[in-house]
């Protein structure tokens, strides 16, 4: 099957969003609820699935939809299609969380990307979504991404997002790569994902990095994010009043001693 | 054999670059982009298993510029070559083959364990809840007697008051010498109540009372009839069924909780359909019972067939379905009961000697 060759462009540093730009007929995929922006001449449109294909029968549709809902994204994709006559038209995808987004042109990975569940945010129409069973049960309980990853495959462009800033890694023949879990977006196919516990007891208790590193084995590209969102999002209740909690980080030693206490109170208090 | 694959190396792009293979008894060769082919003596060659899930082969080597990887996740190419190996590699590749399907294996295993796990507390609540009736069982006979008519008094206190009771007339007689015929050598000890009520209804508290509405009375046209109805409602008493009945609705919710955490209103419509299902099964027991009962005092058994086609009678329509409802149908307790009278064959009955007229009209 034949993939839209599409042209696009990144806006923002860290709370981004990708513009995608159609040629007449030409369409695109998209998270349910990851559109920002379309112009006249796009019409948008509800599959049940990924529209990668459509001749699929009802069972293959169900089960794909079904695939859908185990990684983490809508039993629905929304197709937007230039039905124009000429001319270009443009539709915007937005970052639903403050990270970055980053292209990976298919063909150039392989043709297949392993990545984070929930990471899709939109791609050329014909790429189709899948998950990736991780088979290694250590890797699924400790490597940080659970037992469910999303495949991407297909030729065209696909964008993943992701919390913090996304690193890309590329891994030469038997190089390894200890990575904290949870901080893996996307690899290729090729890479070995693998755990290994930290080594020491003193470490695995106190170093806060857990008790397991997430390996990864060249050959291959991966990418990595610097802030996890579920890293983010403790912080943030950390440091809500409202849910009981306060921010350590800004209080002064007495105040981080004692914060439970009076004196702590209006020592470390920041309000 | 001849296949294309992503492969890495210097000079190559770092997300490897698809380039077609070349695997022959002694030599590993590429076709490089600007193709000058490379070709590598399979004696240097060293073959590794990786890749996400362990699905991908590895053909690695070093030379002057840098290591060197070839990677085959093509299942189909992976079986061909395990089937025709170059035999330099036979050995290698064998125990390729090997470690993916011990991946393979462990994957199941684990899997199965896991599933195992989440699915033991459902199975072993499945079981209680299928041999219930032998835990009720059990569970009603540890309560001591002393503690159950503490509990059928609690009751009979509360009810008491809503009750208008007919004391010292015939009818109060003569339930209590029915009563007294059906209870032989019971180790409860039985009161007998009448209560002004126009409904054909008779019931039984935990601990031996049991209380008799006058329209049961009116409808009943022999003695017969109602010591049909004394007799299931007697049985209720001795099976301990109001016991097993709280112990059984206690035990679905437990038991659900433990398992699928706090689901009350779940737990409140499944316990309460289990209950539903055990009072039929009670009724059931208790017309059994009865009618053995029965036997045991020579007393004619077709005067409970005869009331409860009465009471058939009178609640014409008003079945709700069997799953909803606390007793059974009418008429499958009917059926139930010819069978069993049929199957228990004849014995010698002795007629009640009851002026039963004056005990109709003493309540009226």
């Amino acid at each position: 099957m034949a993939m839209d060759v599409i042209d696009y462009k990144l806006y923002g540093e860290d709370m981004q969003f990708v513009e995608i730009e159609l040629d007449p007929g030409e369409a695109a995929i998209g998270e349910a609820g990851a559109m920002m922006f379309m112009e006249d001449g796009i019409a948008m449109d509800t599959i049940f699935g990924d529209g990668s294909m459509a001749q699929k029968s009802v069972w293959g549709k169900l089960l794909g939809a079904g695939k859908r809902l185990v990684t983490g994204e809508g039993l629905f994709t929304t197709v937007f299609t230039h039905q124009g006559p000429s001319g270009k038209r443009k539709v915007a995808f937005a970052a639903p969380y403050p990270g970055t987004i980053v292209p990976v042109n298919l063909p150039d990975v392989g043709g297949t990307l392993i990545c984070q569940k929930d990471s899709f945010l939109c791609a050329a129409k014909g790429v189709s979504l899948g998950i990736a069973f991780q088979r290694k049960l250590g890797v699924g309980l400790f490597g940080g991404e659970g037992f469910i990853m999303q495949k991407l495959e297909g030729d065209g462009l696909a964008f993943v997002h992701a919390g913090g800033t996304l690193y890309k890694r590329d891994l030469a023949p038997g190089e390894t790569l200890r990575v904290d879990t949870g901080c893996i977006v996307a690899m290729q196919t090729s890479v070995s994902f693998d755990i290994q516990y930290v080594g020491k007891l003193k470490s695995a208790l106190f170093s806060g990095e857990g008790l397991f590193y997430a390996v990864l084995q060249g050959p291959g590209t991966v990418w990595l994010q610097s802030l996890p969102l579920s890293r983010m999002a403790n912080r943030i209740v950390m440091a809500a009043p409202a849910l009981g909690g306060r921010s350590q980080d800004q209080g002064s030693l007495l105040g981080g001693l004692a914060t439970g206490g009076l004196l702590g109170g209006m020592l470390g208090g920041d309000e | 054999m001849q296949f294309a694959s992503l492969v890495y190396g210097p000079g190559l792009p770092p997300s490897g670059s698809r380039l077609a293979v070349r695997l022959d008894s002694f030599h590993l060769t590429l076709t490089l982009t600007d193709n000058r082919p490379l070709s590598v003596p399979l004696t240097q060659v060293r073959v590794a298993v990786g890749g996400f899930n362990d699905t991908v082969w590895r053909f690695e080597w070093s030379d002057a510029e840098g290591r060197w990887a070839v990677t085959l996740d093509d299942v189909a190419t992976q079986q061909a070559l395990l089937a025709k190996p170059p035999a330099a590699l036979a050995q290698a590749l064998a125990s390729v083959g090997k470690k993916q399907r011990r991946t393979r294996t462990r994957t199941h295993l684990g899997i199965g364990a896991l599933g195992l796990w989440f699915a033991l507390p459902v199975l072993l609540l499945i079981a209680l809840l299928w041999n219930a009736s032998n835990f009720t069982g059990w569970i009603a006979a540890k309560v001591p007697l002393k503690t159950e008519q503490k509990l059928g008094d609690m009751v009979w206190k509360a009810q008491k008051a809503q009750l208008r009771l007919v004391e010292n007339t015939a009818a109060n007689e003569a339930v209590a010498t029915i009563g007294a015929k059906l209870t032989q050598g019971s180790r409860y000890s039985y009161r007998w109540f009448v209560a002004r009520d126009n409904s054909i209804n008779a019931f039984a508290i935990p601990g031996g009372t049991v209380v008799v509405h006058t329209g049961l009375i009116e409808a009943a046209k022999t003695p017969e009839e109602l010591a049909g109805v004394l007799a299931h409602e007697v049985q209720h008493i001795e099976q301990r069924h109001s016991l097993r009945a709280m112990a059984q609705s206690l035990g679905t919710m437990a038991g659900l909780g433990m398992v699928f955490g706090d689901v009350s209103g779940i737990a409140q419509i499944a316990a309460s359909l289990s209950q539903l299902s055990y009072s039929r099964d009670a009724e059931r027991e208790a017309d059994a019972r009865g009618l053995a009962v029965l036997k045991a005092a020579a007393i004619d058994p077709q005067g409970m067939v005869r009331m409860f086609e009465t009471l058939g009678k009178e609640s014409e329509g008003l079945n709700p379905p069997a799953m909803l409802s606390s007793h059974p149908a009418t008429a499958e307790r009917i059926a139930r009961l010819k069978t069993a009278i049929a199957e228990a064959g004849s014995w010698p009955v002795q007629p009640l000697a009851l002026d039963w007229a004056a005990v109709q009209a003493s309540v009226r």
